[in-house]
């Protein structure tokens, strides 16, 4: 096997640094961004997950996956074998078409649902991971016209008269969890993991009444404009349980499964301008999630995998008016993988290569109607100069609901960058 | 041994640079505005809708006297001449004509033949005034004459009587019909000699019966500020230096003949040494407001009030607007144009209370809000019926529970501390000017607090 040539450790900080540092740079500007598919206005949110841009890469897939160059967490048991520390961050650029009956509206934002970290112990054969993962979110804001009967000035005690107003309503928030893992090789063949996930995160909607009529000789608003906040913040725990084995040289196999849990909720709504707020608390049961994915070896370097992950949320509790139009949530993805290569004067033929398409329902209903998300991707990535980490894009087209079931739909264009660190730290 | 090419060291460097450059090109693009895509997907939140109550029902009220002025009544920049429906103002004047005796010629005694006019000016004061480009049309338009009659006062003028009851007078000295903006009314000769040699106590312009309408007049007072600005305040068609009712004595004298023959012609503008209006009687406000809402300026009376907010409006409800509301009774209304200002004074400060200084006020009260300039006249010209403050803060923090619950809106004119003092001509401590609301038994113009509000959707807090 051919190696690089070994790099001076100062050397690597300066090839490294100034990508992780525009990396971070990148993502943290992400958040003020307010964008996304309108179908998150309501409900649990929208799925934010995205383990890396390798497994966005090709079709979602990754629970049937070891790779210690391209450390992978999408499966914690795929870990062990890591020889060296890990740092993997991965966020995405998305542009959001929505369409409805009557017009229609871009929006682009940043968001950044993966930070972990893992280091090795006994070797490789046992993993302590950590780090930081998004789970659903939403970031949109809408605004209608409204008409309102209210008094005239010029004519306090007479009939009301309609004036016109406009509404704005902004829901946003991320709900993520803090996954403390361990992960052991236990045989060759078979590597288990488990996880303990902090759930953490808070949701927010917030409505603007504007009175835009009538206005004072001034040229301000003669009502002052109402404004509530919804808040609920949310805590709680989940275990996550994993294996990974390859019962062939050229098939493995991944499993997930994390089982039902709750999250407890303190919902604090607030009106601008009175004191205090209307405090209480409740809780969610979050139904269980799992999955099971498998990967298949075509030739040294090309792989196809495919992976299906389900989580009724049909079943979830603690919340009357989201249960109601509640259904089973599902995904499958499947895609090629083209490894990276390091054949000397191989030109763009090294460059790993990623296709795939995935298909997603989500847990709830608009409109009456399911929403499927659906999805094709590529990718690819190079290695750090002396293998030290790796940098892998993925760029997915994704369609969401339909105009005609769903009241509208959306056309997704998803820039997925991530960021791979190795590094002994002893 | 394995060596990167240089092309490959290029292209790695180039490639993570131009992935982050798109994600941060991507991340800077400007979303489209918002609009009403997803409307249709409802949020969870929903807020109420906006309500609007008139509430009429007071818990406390009634009117109180505001002490503390720096100007005497006599001091006034206006005087009043007239009658409203239920007051009448006549103008009080003394002279002082010893300069007169002293500005002749020693070979002259001055005679009756020797005067050729003596008139009496006034001038009115704008406010008053009928519409200045009409002035000429104005002057010669029937039906608009007010009838003066000037009388020799039986006894010394005391201006510190007034305001008050017409003090007694004597003979008639003009009868005359006349309107404009400035009025000349012409003594007899025999007049101004009169009070030359017997002496003079002082003259009543009073209005007979003959006017053609009713409502009180402001004219420019002896102590109409013309260096304050008062000049401004005056239209005037003649070229005298002064103001107030002067009376100007025109004199052409010739004694003697042939070569010896002397001449004297000379024009005196001869002001009153003080003036004063009676305004009899100074109306007095009803004590509960069920009549009338009144504010007077200089002897200042002002109204006070509290409605019942917090046993009308929810818990936790947020004001959209509040405005307290008068209707303006404009047959009894007159003055000067003046800011009319809402204070929030404890309850205790008023009620009660034969009076409260200006001092008081300001060191217990706070201004709540105001209006500049408000001109009665032309609310009325322009069809309007309703005076209004925005309170809406006010009334917010009673809901609040941050305004303490005896506090009462009390309503002055624009004193110097309020904020709301607009320029020394209508200083409230110069111009003793009335504004009538409409009182609580009124039909249709009931004084009311309106409040816009929108329930709290949250609940109990």
């Amino acid at each position: 096997m051919k190696t690089f040539t070994p790099v001076p450790r100062s050397r690597i900080g300066r090839e490294l640094g100034p990508v992780l540092v525009l990396a971070i740079a990148a993502l943290l500007v992400a958040t003020a961004a307010v964008a996304q598919s309108p179908f998150a206005l309501t409900n649990i949110g929208a799925d934010v997950r995205s383990s890396s841009a390798r497994v966005d890469g090709r079709g979602g897939w990754g629970l049937a996956e070891s790779d210690t160059l391209i450390p992978s967490f999408h499966n914690l048991a795929g870990l062990p074998g890591l020889k060296k520390m890990a740092i993997v961050v991965s966020g995405y650029a998305e542009q959001v078409r929505s369409k409805d009956a009557s017009t229609s509206r871009t929006t682009n934002r940043l968001r950044t649902p993966t930070l972990r970290a893992a280091a090795p112990f006994a070797d490789g054969r046992l993993i302590f991971s950590a780090g930081f993962q998004g789970l659903r979110g939403t970031q949109y804001d809408v605004q209608r016209e409204t008409v309102y009967l209210l008094p005239a000035p010029e004519d306090p005690l007479g009939a009301d008269v309609p004036y016109e107003g406009h509404e704005t309503f902004v829901r946003e928030g991320t709900q993520f969890q803090v996954p403390l893992g361990l992960s052991w090789r236990a045989t060759s063949r078979l590597s288990l993991a488990a996880n303990l996930n902090l759930v953490g995160g808070v949701m927010r909607e917030r409505v603007n009444v504007v009175f835009d009529e009538p206005v004072s000789t001034d040229g301000t608003q003669y009502f002052l404009t109402t404004a509530e906040t919804l808040e609920d913040e949310i805590s709680g725990q989940s275990a996550t349980v994993s294996l990974l084995v390859a019962p062939l040289s050229r098939l493995s196999l991944g499993a997930a499964f994390t089982p039902a849990h709750d999250w407890d909720v303190t919902r604090r709504q607030e009106m601008q301008g009175i004191p205090g707020s209307a405090d209480s608390e409740y809780s969610i049961r979050i139904p269980e999630l799992w999955a099971v994915g498998a990967a298949l070896a075509l030739s040294d370097r090309w792989r196809l995998g495919a992976e299906y992950e389900s989580q009724p949320f049909s079943k979830l509790s603690g919340r009357a008016d989201w249960e109601a139009v509640m259904c089973d949530a599902w995904r499958l993805g499947i895609g090629l993988d083209r490894a990276e290569a390091f054949a000397r004067r191989a030109g763009r033929r090294n460059l790993p290569l990623r296709v795939g398409y995935s298909l997603q329902k989500w847990p709830y209903r608009v409109d009456g109607e399911d929403i499927l998300e659906r999805r094709i991707s590529a990718g690819t990535g190079f290695s750090f100069r002396d293998r030290s980490g790796h940098l892998d894009l993925a760029l997915s087209h994704a369609w969401i609901g339909e105009l005609g079931k769903n009241g509208s739909r959306d056309r997704v264009w998803r820039l997925t960058v991530s960021v791979a660190g190795l590094e002994k730290w002893w | 041994m394995f060596e990167i090419s240089q092309s490959r060291r290029r292209f790695a460097a180039a490639t993570p640079a131009l992935a982050l450059a798109l994600a941060l090109a991507i991340a800077g693009c400007t979303s489209d505005e918002t609009n009403p895509v997803g409307a249709g997907v409802p949020g969870e939140l929903q807020v109420g809708s906006p309500e609007t109550v008139a509430l009429f029902e007071m818990t406390d009220r009634g009117h109180v006297e505001l002490t503390g002025e720096d100007t005497l009544y006599s001091e006034n920049q206006v005087v009043y001449f007239g009658g409203s429906a239920t007051e009448s103002s006549a103008i009080l004047a003394r002279y002082d004509f010893s300069v007169l005796r002293d500005s002749v010629p020693e070979w002259m005694t001055l005679t009756e033949g020797d005067i050729l006019a003596a008139t009496l000016n006034l001038y009115r004061l704008n406010f008053y005034a009928a519409e200045d480009e009409d002035e000429e049309e104005e002057e010669t338009r029937e039906g608009y004459d007010k009838n003066f009659e000037v009388y020799n006062l039986a006894g010394p003028l005391d201006v510190s009587l007034y305001p008050g009851p017409e003090p007694a007078y004597e003979e008639l000295l003009i009868d005359q019909m006349s309107y404009g903006t400035n009025i000349y009314l012409d003594f007899n000769p025999a007049t101004i000699i009169d009070w030359l040699e017997n002496g003079h106590d002082g003259i009543i312009i009073r209005e007979g019966p003959a006017s053609d309408f009713a409502g009180l007049v402001g004219f420019a007072s002896v102590d109409l500020d013309l260096d304050g600005g008062g000049v401004f305040e005056i239209a005037r068609s003649d070229t005298a230096i002064t103001v107030g009712q002067a009376i100007s004595v025109q004199i052409f004298a010739t004694r003697g003949e042939g070569e010896d023959v002397q001449t004297f012609e000379r024009t005196f503008a001869i002001p009153p040494v003080e003036d004063v209006s009676t305004l009899h009687p100074l109306e007095a406000p009803s004590a509960d407001l069920s009549s009338d809402v009144m504010l007077r300026t200089h002897r200042r009376i002002s109204p006070y009030f509290a409605f019942a907010v917090a046993d009308s409006l929810p818990d936790g409800a947020f004001i959209n607007r509040a405005v307290i509301r008068l209707g303006a009774d404009f047959e009894r209304s007159y003055g000067q144009i003046q800011s009319l200002v809402i204070h929030e004074v404890p309850l205790d400060l008023v009620d009660g209370a034969a009076s409260v200084s200006l001092a008081d006020l300001e060191e217990s009260g706070a201004v709540s809000t105001g209006q500049y300039a408000v001109d009665l006249d032309g609310l009325e010209s322009a069809e309007g019926e309703w005076v209004g403050w925005d309170v809406t803060s006010a009334v917010q923090r009673i809901i609040n529970g941050v305004l303490a619950e005896d506090t009462v809106f009390l309503i002055t004119a624009g004193e110097d501390f309020t904020g709301f003092a607009t320029t020394s001509y209508y200083d409230p401590d110069f111009y003793l000017s009335r504004y009538v609301f409409h009182g609580t038994e009124h039909p249709l113009l009931l004084p009311h607090l309106e409040v816009t509000y929108t329930p709290f959707s949250g609940g109990v807090r």
